[in-house]
Formats: C-alpha cells, sequence, structure tokens
C-alpha cells in the first residue's frame, strides 16, 4: 500500500495545462506567496531549514517543492466578512518526495476559502531526493526500473513524519482559533494521495480524539480495507475508477467506514486518473471539490458558527 | 430514523402499519383524483392493452402514488424550442413494481431533463395488481417485497413484472420517432428510480443489444452483482450509503462493470435513505441530476456525433 505511493511520483501530473495559480511558487522562492505566512508548526522546535528545499518544474508544466524539512502552515483567508468559522488544511501529494502544491495545494485553498472556509497550506515534511534536478528525475527513472525488474516489486516508503506534522498543524490552528475566528471543533484535512494518507494517520496516530481532524476529505488515497478507530472523524472519499494506484474496484476503506457506522460519503468518478486535482477538465472529477464543500454544508460547517 | 417520503417508508413499516395503523409522523397514503398526462401516448399503439379506469390514485404526504396500472404509457417532456441536444432519457419510477412515484421519480425529473435540453419521457409501466384499499395494499406491498428482499433482481416481482417489457417497447418508439422529436436514436437512455432502476438494469443487460438503452442512471437500485457481457451500455450508479431498502454492500455490480471493462461512475451518499427523487435540502444527494448530466456530457451523449 505504502510502495505503491512511489507511482504517486511518476504518475500523479497527467493533469492538463493549469488555470493561472493564484501562487506561483516558481516565480520567486522567497516571496511567492507575497503577504502570506509560512508558520513553522512546531514553533521554535521547528526541524530543519527553509533554505533545504528545491522548487522543481515537474514534467515542464507544474511547480512542486521537494525536500521539505522545515514544516509549515499558511493561512489563506477567506474575504472579510465571509468567513463562516470552519477550517481546512489542505494537504497536497506526491509520493512524500515532493509536494503538489501548485496543482494539489493553493488550487484547492482558493476554492475552499473562495466559499467562507479558512484554508490552510501545509507544507508536510519529505523523504529526502537529490537537490539536483537531473539527479532526482535520474533517481526516479532507477527506482521504476528496479521496481519493473523485479516484477513489481517497490522498495518501501519510509515515513517522514508527516502525520505528526499534520498534528501539530491542527493543535497550532486550535491554538490560535480565537485570533483566526475560527471553530476549534470545525478543524478538518483535505488530502491528495500521499496527504490522504497523512491525513488518515493523524487520525489514527492522534493521541486523543479531539486532536484529530473533525472530518476530513480522503482523495485518491489508498482504498483497502482497514480497522477503523472508534469514533471515528466522517470521511468524504473519492477517487477515479482508472486509478493506477488505488483504482481495482475495491472501496474497502468506504466500506469499513460504513460497517463500523461513522459518517462516510463516497464518489468514483469514471474517468480521471490519479492526481486529477480539482479536476480533469472533460471528466467530472471536476465536480469532486463542489461535492465535498457540499457534504460540508450538508453536515452544518458552513453555517457561521464561531466556538460555544 | 428520519421520516421517508417515498413508498418505501411505508413498506418498511409495513409490519407496523399491519398491527397498529401508522406510526406517528408517517403519512399515510390518502386517495387522491387521478391525474391527468396530457401528452401521454399508449405504449403500443392501437395493441396497447388495459384501461385507464383500473388505475387508484394516492398521496402519502406530499408523494403522488398511482397503483394498478394496466394501459401502458409514454409522455414526452421536450426541450423549449432550439435548445434540445439530441440526447433522450426514458425516466421509470419506482415503487416495488406495484406502484409509481409517477411525480417524485417521474414528471419532476422529466421536466429537470428538459430544462437541461435533454428530451425526457415518462414511462408508466405495467403494475402487478394491488388490492384497492390503500392500507390493504401497503400491506400487500410489504409482504410481497420483504419476501424478497435480499435478491430483489431474482425475485418474483421483476420476474412477474412488465416493466421491462414495456421499457423495451418505449426505447423502440422513442427510436423510431427520432426525427419527430429531434433525438439522436444512437442516444437514447435509461434512468430508473428504485424499481425502475431494476428495470433500467434489466433492459441494459438484454441479451439483445440493440434492444439496450445508449445508457443506463441507476438511482438507488439493489447493489448485488450479475454478470456484465463485454458491451454492456455505460451505467452511472447513485445510492444514499444509509438506504434503508438496500443496505449498503459496498457495490458489487459497480465492480462487475469494470471488470469487463465497460464505463461506470458511482456516487455514494452520506445520507438520503431510499426514496429521495432529485435530492432534498441538506443532503449531498441534490446534486444527483448535475452529476449525470455532467456524466451524459463527458460520454458524449449531449453532442451530435456527426460534425
Amino acid at each position: 500500500m505504502i510502495r505503491k505511493a512511489l507511482l504517486v511520483a511518476m504518475l500523479a501530473f497527467p493533469a492538463p495545462l493549469l488555470a493561472e495559480p493564484v501562487l506561483d511558487m516558481a516565480k520567486a522562492p522567497a516571496d511567492a506567496a507575497k503577504g502570506s505566512e509560512f508558520i513553522p508548526v512546531y514553533g521554535k522546535d521547528n526541524p530543519g531549514s527553509p533554505a533545504d528545499e528545491v522548487i522543481t518544474r515537474f514534467m515542464g508544466r507544474e511547480t512542486v517543492l521537494r525536500n521539505i524539512t522545515y514544516p509549515t502552515l499558511t493561512p489563506v483567508f477567506p474575504r472579510k466578512g465571509k468567513a463562516n468559522g470552519t477550517a481546512v488544511i489542505v494537504a497536497a501529494g506526491g509520493g512524500f518526495s515532493m509536494l503538489s502544491l501548485q496543482n494539489e495545494g493553493w488550487r484547492t485553498a482558493n476554492a475552499l476559502a473562495e466559499k467562507g472556509i479558512t484554508a490552510f497550506v501545509l507544507k508536510y515534511r519529505l523523504n529526502p531526493t537529490p537537490k539536483d534536478d537531473a539527479a532526482f528525475f535520474e533517481g526516479m527513472r532507477k527506482i521504476f526500473e528496479s521496481a519493473g525488474k523485479s516484477g513489481g516489486k517497490q522498495p518501501e516508503l519510509a515515513n517522514p513524519g508527516s502525520d505528526q506534522d499534520a498534528l501539530a498543524a491542527l493543535k497550532l490552528i486550535r491554538s490560535r482559533a480565537t485570533e483566526w475566528h475560527i471553530n476549534p471543533r470545525r478543524v478538518g484535512i483535505i488530502g491528495f494521495s500521499a496527504g490522504a494518507m497523512t491525513a488518515l494517520r493523524s487520525v489514527q496516530i492522534a493521541p486523543t480524539v479531539a486532536e484529530r481532524p473533525d472530518f476530513f476529505g480522503y482523495i485518491y488515497g489508498p482504498m483497502g480495507k482497514i480497522d477503523v478507530p472508534a469514533e471515528a472523524p466522517p470521511m468524504f472519499a473519492a477517487l477515479a475508477m482508472d486509478d493506477p494506484l488505488f483504482g481495482n474496484g475495491d472501496f474497502g476503506i468506504a466500506s469499513a467506514w460504513k460497517a463500523a457506522n461513522r459518517p462516510v460519503e463516497l464518489h468514483v468518478y469514471e474517468r480521471g486518473s490519479h492526481g486529477f486535482g480539482l479536476g480533469q477538465p472533460g471528466t467530472t472529477t471536476t465536480g469532486m471539490i463542489g461535492q465535498f464543500i457540499s457534504w460540508m454544508d450538508a453536515r452544518g460547517l458552513l453555517k457561521p458558527e464561531l466556538a460555544k | 430514523m428520519k421520516a421517508l417520503t417515498s413508498l418505501a417508508a411505508l413498506l418498511l413499516a409495513a409490519p407496523a402499519l399491519a398491527q397498529n395503523g401508522a406510526p406517528a409522523g408517517m403519512p399515510m397514503p390518502v386517495d387522491a383524483a387521478a391525474r391527468a398526462e396530457p401528452g401521454a401516448i399508449p405504449l403500443y399503439g392501437k395493441d396497447t392493452p388495459g384501461n385507464l379506469s383500473t388505475e387508484t390514485w394516492s398521496r402519502s404526504g406530499a408523494i403522488v402514488m398511482v397503483r394498478n396500472v394496466t394501459r401502458p404509457t409514454l409522455t414526452p417532456f421536450l426541450p423549449a424550442s432550439g435548445k434540445a441536444n439530441g440526447a433522450a432519457v426514458i425516466v421509470a419510477p419506482g415503487g416495488a413494481f406495484m406502484g409509481l412515484a409517477i411525480d417524485h421519480e417521474g414528471w419532476k425529473v422529466a421536466k429537470a431533463l428538459a430544462a437541461k435540453g435533454i428530451a425526457a419521457f415518462v414511462l408508466k409501466y405495467r403494475l402487478i395488481e394491488t388490492p384497492r384499499d390503500n392500507l390493504e395494499a401497503m400491506q400487500f406491498m410489504g409482504r410481497s417485497l420483504m419476501k424478497e428482499i435480499s435478491h430483489p433482481m431474482d425475485g418474483d416481482l421483476i420476474k412477474q413484472s412488465k416493466g421491462p417489457e414495456d421499457a423495451k417497447a418505449a426505447l423502440a418508439m422513442v427510436r423510431a420517432n427520432a426525427a419527430k422529436w429531434h433525438v439522436d436514436p444512437a442516444r437514447v437512455g435509461l434512468i430508473g428510480f428504485s424499481a425502475g432502476a431494476m428495470t433500467a438494469r434489466r433492459v441494459g443487460l438484454d441479451p439483445d443489444a440493440a434492444a439496450r438503452p445508449a445508457f443506463i442512471g441507476y438511482i438507488y437500485g439493489p447493489q448485488d452483482a450479475e454478470t456484465v457481457p463485454a458491451d454492456a451500455p455505460p451505467l452511472f450508479d447513485a445510492i444514499a450509503l444509509d438506504d434503508g431498502l438496500f443496505p449498503s454492500k459496498g457495490f458489487p455490480i459497480a465492480q462487475e462493470w469494470l471488470k469487463v471493462r465497460r464505463p461506470v461512475e458511482v456516487h455514494g451518499y452520506q445520507k438520503g435513505n431510499h426514496g429521495f427523487g432529485l435530492g432534498e435540502p441538506g443532503s449531498t444527494n441534490n446534486l444527483l441530476l448535475d452529476e449525470f448530466v455532467a456524466w451524459l456530457a463527458m460520454n458524449k451523449f449531449l453532442t451530435s456525433a456527426k460534425k
């Protein structure tokens, strides 16, 4: 399951030409998000350094970030007066070796903020990759070559600590809930691929129920059946039928949530492959984010409500 | 449990009804005036059997129900002039093969489709006979349904039903009149709700491929598997995961579609129970029609193949 996530690295970006991103990490790394904060999730105890980071233009189309060692959270606020008090952390994918910040990060955050949701883009720690792009791509090629030779057996992916970073991010938001006009019991995560695994793991490893996300979006994550933690948060699961990594007609994780009597919603689009983000134009995957927001609405999360 | 507004609610409560009458808060069916269907076309022309006079009309809360349909008809709901995209959808309401929620899962759906440029046709298919009295009918229907609720696709109800036969006749009629109704005979599909979904599925998998719809909208149908041919029509499968009539067991039927690599899409709404029609406020199921139409568009059913 974790091994397959490596394929995400190569297959995550079949996305066609993207709309103009609001924040282009490729333009000016230092002030890519001018005016935005990159808040260290562990405060002064934050590990690593932003200097480790590498911006890579993936497949000549999209910007991803590699070698994140200094995890941060960036608020994307709704327009003044529009906030409803619900917060969603956006955890992009990239096989734990890169972060699809542009396709799945900022774009998703902006879509959520448009609907009054306070979004937080999480830069979680990644597994190290060669600084040099060419060496990085060569390394990827070698991994897939050997995976191919060994009959599909892929190396295990180390957990870089993204789940801990997600928990720290939840804690951070809840500690500053008053300042940010957020209801601390309405803080969720939407995760894509490795980000979905990160969100799920944060549910599994949280020391207490209160430290978990209050709900989560699980977008093209592994779909196998798992043991559902007691009082598991509501889950919105979505992927495409033709997802080469996780689309095998088995929606076990959704069935498990249902069997455990935990709220769950499932959308499996006919086509869209893996990594469709806000949707591959011309496919029904473009409906995903609207369906996620509608699900939040049905759960009362868009009704303006600060902490009680 | 949230009160249902469809026939299913009453059927689920059938044992209680048999003993105690309607539970508090449950809308008991009351007699209603027969609704005219302007533009209804006898399905088999002058060979159409039956008579409108056998019909029993009732109302459960806001839901209009007709039972004892013996004279099958098809009623067109066409898009405004110039708005048609050439697609056609026959709408098969549900009601356990013994009733039709003809507005909730029929006319309302057809109007919504026509508003999107899709020619819609409400199929009033022949029903298994039920007692005239509303309460007796509910008890009869409840008993009949409960006998086979764990295996509806192999049950007696669908076996006895004239629904599939009438649906095939409806497809043939729309295709034969394609020019008149401004539809493309290659883009005529079926959308069914509950028993209507089962009907659409049965016709969709008919051994005679030419008799099948071009696509199947399968709304809160049973998810049990069956072998699917390699040329099955595309399937749009939507249901609420808290459906009380067909408790969630995953989507084995969708997996059968995938096995033969035929197009399939699944929407499992967190809540909505059985019989939500086009959806209700406060639920994600109210996106059903938009999702169905977007899926049709993706599969090029809303545009002409000719250039």
